[in-house]
C-alpha cells in the first residue's frame, strides 16, 4: 500500500530534481527551436557551470577566492561569453551543413570541456562554499518538505520558462527567432539579421544550462563528474516534451525526474537495482515510438 | 590519454628487475588512483636510493585512465620480453581483466581491488594490501554488534561488480551476529540524487547504512541525508572516504565510520612507524606539502604499501630462489608472516590457502574533518569466507 505522506515526499523530489534537469533541456531546446543543433554536448556545459563557481569561488584551482555570488555570477557571464564565441568561432561555420557533422562537433565539444575539466581541477568532487550549501528547506504538508536547491531549482525554471516564451512572443528579437526557426532563408531573404539572433540564442543557452550545473551540483553540496550525465537524461525530457518546444523541455524534465525518483523508490523491488535510471530510458523510446515530436513539438514540413 | 611511463617513470635498467606499474592517473578512478600511484612510485624511489635489495627497482609505469584496452595493451608491453615477476596495478577494471593473464604468465599482481573473489584458486596470483571488501563490512557490522547491538542495518551500493562484492557475504555475517538486517537499497555510481534511497532508509528505520561506493554518491548521499534522515549513521567502505573529502566537507562527513586494515595518513605521520622515514623524505624530495590532502592521504599511503609489499616479496623471493621469477615472487609473498608493513598497517599474512593479508579491522571515524581512529576489530579467518 502507497503511503500518502512518503509518496507526497518522493514526488516533491521528483519535481525538485526535475526542475534542474529542466533548465539543462530547456538550454537544449533553445539552440535545438533557433539552429537546429543537436547539442551532445549539455551534459558538459552544465559540468562546466558546475565547476565554474568552484573554479572562482576557491583558490585551489587558480588562486582565486571571490565571494560565492560573485562565482555564480561570473560563472553565468562564462557562459553567456562561451555561447558567443562557439557560435562565432565553430558553429557559425557549420550552417547548412549535415546535422551529423554538427553531432560529431557537439560531442568534441564535451570531451574537450570533460578533459579541460579534468585537466584543470582534477577529477575529485569539489566542495562548494558554505554560502552555496543552504541549509534551509520549507515544511509542506504531510510531513514533506522541499530543500534549498530544489526550491531554487522549481522557481528558477519557472522564470526561465516565463520569461523565454514571453520573450519569444512579445518581443522583436523573439519574433526574429521565431522566423529564423520556422524558415532561416525565408528571413534572411526578408532582411532579418539571423547571426545576430543565433549569437543570442547560444549566449541564453549555455547561461541557462550553466545555472542548471550550478544548482544540480548545489543539491549534492558541490561539483563532481557524475553531473555529465544529465546530458543523456535530458533526451528523455527534450523528446517527451518536444526537441524544439521550451515549455515541452520543462515539462518532460519534470516527467522525467518524478520518474526517477518513483522508480528509485517503488519499482527497484520488483524491476531490480537500477530502476531509476532504467524507468526514463524507457519512457524515451516509449515517446519516440508512439509520439516521435512528443508532446508539443514542431514537425516541420521540407518541401523537395 | 596513456601516459608512458618514460615520460614520468624509470626507463628501463637491464641490471634492475622489473616491477612495472598500471596505474590510473587520469581516468574514472583517479581521484584516489592518482595518490596511490604517487605513493608507489616514491615509496620505489625511496627503497632504490636508499638500497633497500642488492639491485635496483625498474619501475616503468604507464597511466591506463581506467580503459581495459589500454591495461591490457600495457600489460603486453611489460610482458613481450622478459616477464616481470611482479606488478603493481590498481583497481577492479585492470585487475579483473588482467586475472587470467597473470595466472597463466604466473606474474604476481599488486592492485587495490579488494574483492574477495580475487584470493580464490582461480586467482592464484593476485595479492592485495587491505581487508577485502566484504571483511571491510564485517568489521563494521561487529562494531554495530558490540555497540548498538538492537539496531538495524541496510547495505547501500552500486549496482555493479565492485558495488555488489561485499553484500551477500555481509548480510550472511550479520545474519549470524543477529543483527535487524533491512533489504538492500541501490545508489548509482552516478547518482545526482539520494532522496529516494535516503527515505526508503527511513520507511525501513534503518540505524546504520553501510555503503560500498565510490566518493562522489557518498557526497550526495550525505548532502541528501542532512535534509532527509540527519539521524542516519552512515559507514563508508575504502573508497567512499578519505583526507580530502572528510576536510573538504567536514559538516557533511562528521560522524561517518570508516574500516580499512591499513592507517591514514596523519596516524603515520603522528606515529614512530619505520614507513614514516618513507613518507618524510619521499615528500621532501618531490617538494610535497602534507598540508595537502590531494596527495598526503590514505590513498598514498595505500601506495606505499604496494611498493613494500613488491620490496618483500622480491626480498623473499631471492631467499628462495631468483627474485625476478613470477613463481618465486609469489613463494615470497607466502614467506610473509605476521609482518606490519613498516608500522602501517595490521599485520600481514599470506599463505598459499590464504591470501587474505589480514582480519583485522581498524575503525575511524570522522571528526571535525579529521579521522579519529576508535578501534580495531580482529574476525575470525573462516575459510568459508574466502570468495565470500
Amino acid at each position: 500500500m502507497v503511503d500518502a505522506s512518503t509518496f507526497l515526499s518522493i514526488s516533491i523530489a521528483g519535481i525538485g530534481l526535475g526542475a534542474l534537469y529542466a533548465l539543462v533541456a530547456m538550454g537544449f531546446s533553445l539552440i535545438y527551436k533557433v539552429t537546429g543543433v543537436l547539442n551532445f554536448a549539455q551534459g558538459q556545459l552544465a559540468l562546466l557551470g558546475a565547476y565554474g563557481v568552484v573554479i572562482f569561488a576557491t583558490p585551489a584551482v587558480l588562486g582565486l577566492n571571490l565571494p560565492a555570488v560573485v562565482a555564480v555570477l561570473l560563472t553565468i557571464v562564462v557562459g553567456l561569453l562561451l555561447g558567443i564565441i562557439l557560435e562565432r568561432v565553430v558553429f557559425r561555420h557549420f550552417i547548412g551543413e549535415p546535422v551529423l557533422s554538427v553531432i560529431i562537433v557537439t560531442l568534441a565539444l564535451g570531451g574537450i570541456i570533460s578533459g579541460f575539466l579534468r585537466f584543470l581541477v582534477g577529477p575529485n568532487f569539489m566542495s562548494y562554499p558554505d554560502a552555496l550549501k543552504p541549509g534551509w528547506s520549507i515544511d509542506l504538508p504531510l510531513g514533506a518538505s522541499i530543500g534549498a536547491s530544489f526550491t531554487l531549482g522549481v522557481v528558477l525554471s519557472l522564470v526561465v520558462v516565463v520569461s523565454l516564451m514571453l520573450f519569444f512572443r512579445y518581443t522583436v528579437t523573439g519574433s526574429i527567432l521565431r522566423a529564423a526557426a520556422a524558415d532561416e532563408q525565408a528571413a534572411m531573404v526578408l532582411g532579418v539579421s539571423i547571426e545576430r539572433t543565433i549569437i543570442i540564442a547560444w549566449a541564453l543557452s549555455i547561461a541557462i544550462t550553466s545555472i542548471g550545473g550550478i544548482l544540480l551540483a548545489m543539491a549534492s553540496g558541490g561539483a563532481g563528474f557524475t553531473i555529465e550525465a544529465v546530458g543523456i537524461i535530458i533526451f528523455a525530457a527534450v523528446v517527451f516534451g518536444g526537441l524544439d518546444s521550451i515549455p515541452g523541455a520543462f515539462l518532460g524534465a519534470l516527467v522525467v525526474g518524478l520518474l526517477q525518483e518513483y522508480g528509485s523508490f517503488y519499482a527497484t523491488g520488483v524491476i531490480g537495482p537500477g530502476a531509476g535510471e532504467i524507468i526514463p530510458m524507457v519512457f524515451l523510446l516509449v515517446v519516440i515510438l508512439i509520439k516521435p515530436r512528443g508532446l508539443f513539438g514542431t514537425e516541420r514540413i521540407e518541401r523537395i | 590519454m596513456a601516459l608512458a611511463g618514460c615520460l614520468g617513470g624509470g626507463g628501463g635498467n637491464g641490471d634492475a628487475v622489473s616491477v612495472p606499474g598500471i596505474y590510473d592517473m587520469s581516468g574514472a578512478t583517479s581521484d584516489v588512483g592518482k595518490p596511490t600511484a604517487i605513493g608507489s612510485r616514491d615509496a620505489i624511489k625511496w627503497i632504490n636510493e636508499n638500497d633497500e635489495l642488492d639491485t635496483e627497482i625498474d619501475h616503468e609505469w604507464q597511466d591506463y585512465s581506467y580503459e581495459v584496452p589500454q591495461a591490457k595493451s600495457a600489460y603486453d608491453e611489460y610482458t613481450g620480453g622478459n616477464k616481470p615477476p611482479a606488478i603493481i596495478g590498481w583497481g577492479t577494471s585492470d585487475t579483473e581483466a588482467l586475472a587470467p593473464s597473470v595466472a597463466r604468465d604466473k606474474i604476481a599482481y599488486i592492485s587495490a581491488s579488494y574483492s574477495a573473489k580475487l584470493v580464490t584458486e582461480e586467482s592464484p596470483f593476485n595479492f592485495f594490501g587491505n581487508l577485502d571488501y566484504t571483511s571491510q563490512a564485517r568489521t563494521l557490522l561487529k562494531w554495530i554488534s558490540e555497540n548498538d547491538p538492537d539496531a538495524k542495518v541496510g547495505f547501500i551500493f552500486s549496482n555493479t561488480a565492485f558495488g555488489k562484492s561485499p553484500v551477500e557475504g555481509g548480510r550472511q555475517y550479520a545474519e549470524s551476529l543477529g543483527l535487524d538486517l533491512a533489504d538492500n537499497i541501490n545508489l548509482s555510481l552516478t547518482a545526482n540524487s539520494a532522496q529516494s534511497q535516503l527515505r526508503k532508509a527511513k520507511n525501513r528505520d534503518i540505524d546504520y547504512l553501510i555503503h560500498q561506493n565510490t566518493a562522489a554518491p557518498m557526497q550526495v548521499l550525505l548532502s541528501d541525508k542532512q535534509d532527509i534522515y540527519p539521524e542516519l549513521n552512515v559507514m563508508g567502505l575504502t573508497y567512499t572516504v578519505d583526507e580530502l573529502r572528510a576536510q573538504e566537507s567536514p559538516e557533511l562527513f562528521e560522524g561517518v565510520r570508516y574500516a580499512s586494515g591499513f592507517k591514514v595518513f596523519n596516524e603515520v605521520i603522528n606515529s614512530d612507524a619505520a614507513g614514516k622515514q618513507i613518507i618524510e623524505d619521499s615528500f621532501e624530495r618531490e617538494g610535497r606539502s602534507m598540508d595537502d590532502p590531494s596527495v598526503a592521504n590514505l590513498n598514498y599511503v595505500r601506495g606505499v604499501i604496494h611498493a613494500l609489499m613488491a620490496l618483500k616479496g622480491l626480498q623473499n623471493a631471492q631467499e628462495v630462489g631468483n627474485m625476478s621469477s613470477g613463481p618465486d615472487f609469489r613463494q615470497g609473498m607466502f614467506q610473509i608472516n605476521d609482518w606490519n608493513v613498516r608500522g602501517l598497517a595490521e599485520p600481514f599474512t599470506y599463505a598459499e590457502d590464504d591470501r587474505r593479508p589480514t582480519m583485522n579491522g581498524r575503525v575511524y571515524q570522522v571528526q571535525d574533518g579529521a579521522f579519529e581512529y576508535d578501534t580495531t576489530i580482529e574476525l575470525p579467518r573462516k575459510d568459508e569466507w574466502i570468495g565470500l
